[in-house]
């Protein structure tokens, strides 16, 4: 009999608190849809990597001897030997974007790059309070307000908080709803906020056009930060999958099945860096406050900069477009309408917040390229 | 305990690593505005191209549909 007490005894407090967080994960996932396709097997990952002697993790057990664990072995091929999981998603997500509402209106660029700010301000904050600079930048690179990103970029700088920051930054993600209207009120008059942009036509974007636009990206990316061509590549090579015309079944399989797939495996493979041992400390909790103060000060950097541009301009910009370039897509773009239409029911904001939104799921690649080569 | 390895970084440290990532700041704000920039200057010149690109390649088309009624009226 003792065997069935064995497990039960070897519970720590610790695995006590991940079996609450998995189950948060779950609850938030389910019951209040944030992404629920990464949150839920986040979950349940945590869940099954922190049951005493689990299966799922290389150990070595007493008479049985050593075990290989699948999330581990996933965990170790899929994202610490190659980074395949998460750049592999790239190409799906790549698929998915429709750049055309960008293209339309190229001004929408510069808003995508002023909204990282708050990556750099989070990586300051954690230097602050002690992180050192390959940790601060891992934790930083949540404010890209992009899961993979954030994930490749924290592997790759070998950082022991891979499972806090992914949980954050999926987190963060989910809550943009809530996180931006908060910050953009506090720094917006309700006049800005009423600010009518000069309707942009939505101009047929031609075939050449879409086709050269993912080639000149992952050149120009290429050729200026070198380290975010993995990153940006297959992002823009999901997107030629798209837009050549020629390939439909395998942009909707990219599209589809493909992303469902590593999306899938994803989740559950990051609950290896969700061990108790790993997660129930207090840099994971500051972790979760710098990852807020990395959205809070995205938000801030793009408003300010469409302030700062509208000194200088005769069309002046709606500031809360700023807020539109952080990488969450499409919530982003829709927090901005909803609080434009909040303010004047008939000031439509969705097509310049929506190219900036698109904007920043560039800008937010080449922001995690731009931080590994700090480090080469 | 993991939580007392923060507190025991010495704040010079501290303070060298916070100057660093403001030139990390400095620099990574600026790189991606290049890459932004240079994107996006790219973008507006392939933008104001492209309608006279289009307009020769149906100049082109036009003249080829043209000798083609040519050949066959010349053929009737």
């Amino acid at each position: 009999m003792s065997f069935l007490w064995e497990g039960l005894l070897a519970i720590t407090w610790q695995q006590i608190v991940m079996y609450i967080v998995g189950g948060v994960l779950i609850y938030l996932a389910i019951y209040k849809d944030f992404e629920p396709a990464l949150l839920m097997p986040m979950g349940f990952g945590a869940i099954l990597v922190n049951l005493p002697f689990t299966g799922v993790i290389d150990q070595y057990m007493e008479g049985v001897g050593e075990t290989h664990g699948i999330i581990q072995w996933l965990f170790e091929v899929g994202i610490e030997a190659s980074e395949a999981l998460p750049i592999l998603l790239f190409i799906g997500i790549g698929a998915m974007i429709d750049f055309g509402p960008l293209l339309s209106n190229p001004k929408m660029f510069l808003f995508g790059a002023a909204a990282q700010f708050g990556i750099f301000f989070a990586i300051a904050a954690a230097t602050l309070l002690g992180f050192d600079l390959k940790d601060a930048a891992s934790i930083g690179i949540i404010g890209a307000a992009d899961g993979p990103t954030a994930l490749l970029v924290s592997q790759v700088l070998g950082s022991t908080y891979v499972g806090a920051i992914a949980v954050a930054a999926y987190s963060y993600m989910a809550l943009v709803p809530i996180i931006q209207p908060v910050v953009i009120k506090a720094i917006t008059t309700k006049k800005e906020r009423m600010i009518r942009m000069p309707h942009v036509r939505a101009k047929t974007i031609s075939k050449r056009t879409r086709i050269l636009f993912p080639i000149m990206v992952t050149i120009i990316a290429g050729l200026v930060a070198p380290m975010s061509v993995s990153l940006v590549g297959f992002l823009m090579f999901g997107n030629l999958l798209r837009e050549c015309g020629v390939l439909k079944r395998l942009s909707e399989t990219a599209q589809n099945e493909f992303a469902n797939i590593i999306t899938l495996l994803l989740g559950i493979t990051i609950s290896f860096s969700m061990r108790a041992e790993q997660f129930v400390t207090v840099e994971t909790l500051m972790i979760i406050v710098l990852g807020l103060l990395a959205f809070v000060f995205d938000t801030f950097g793009g408003v300010m900069f469409a302030k700062i541009l509208n000194l200088f301009t005769k069309n002046k910009v709606n500031p809360m477009i700023g807020a539109a370039g952080i990488s969450a897509f499409p919530m982003a773009a829709r927090v901005v309408q909803k609080l434009g239409l909040a303010e004047d029911k008939e000031n439509h904001l969705l097509m310049e917040a929506v190219g900036a939104n698109v904007s920043g799921q560039i800008a937010s690649v080449v922001a995690g390229g731009v931080i590994l080569g700090f480090f080469q | 305990m993991a939580e007392f390895m923060l507190l025991s970084i010495p704040w010079e440290e501290r303070l060298q690593n916070f100057i660093t990532s403001l030139g990390f700041m400095g620099k990574g704000m600026g790189g991606i505005l290049i890459v932004i920039l240079l994107i996006t200057l790219l973008v507006v010149l392939v933008m104001k191209v492209e309608p006279a690109l289009a307009k020769r390649e149906e100049a082109r088309k036009a003249k080829k549909l043209e000798k083609r009624a040519q050949k066959q009226a010349a053929g009737k």
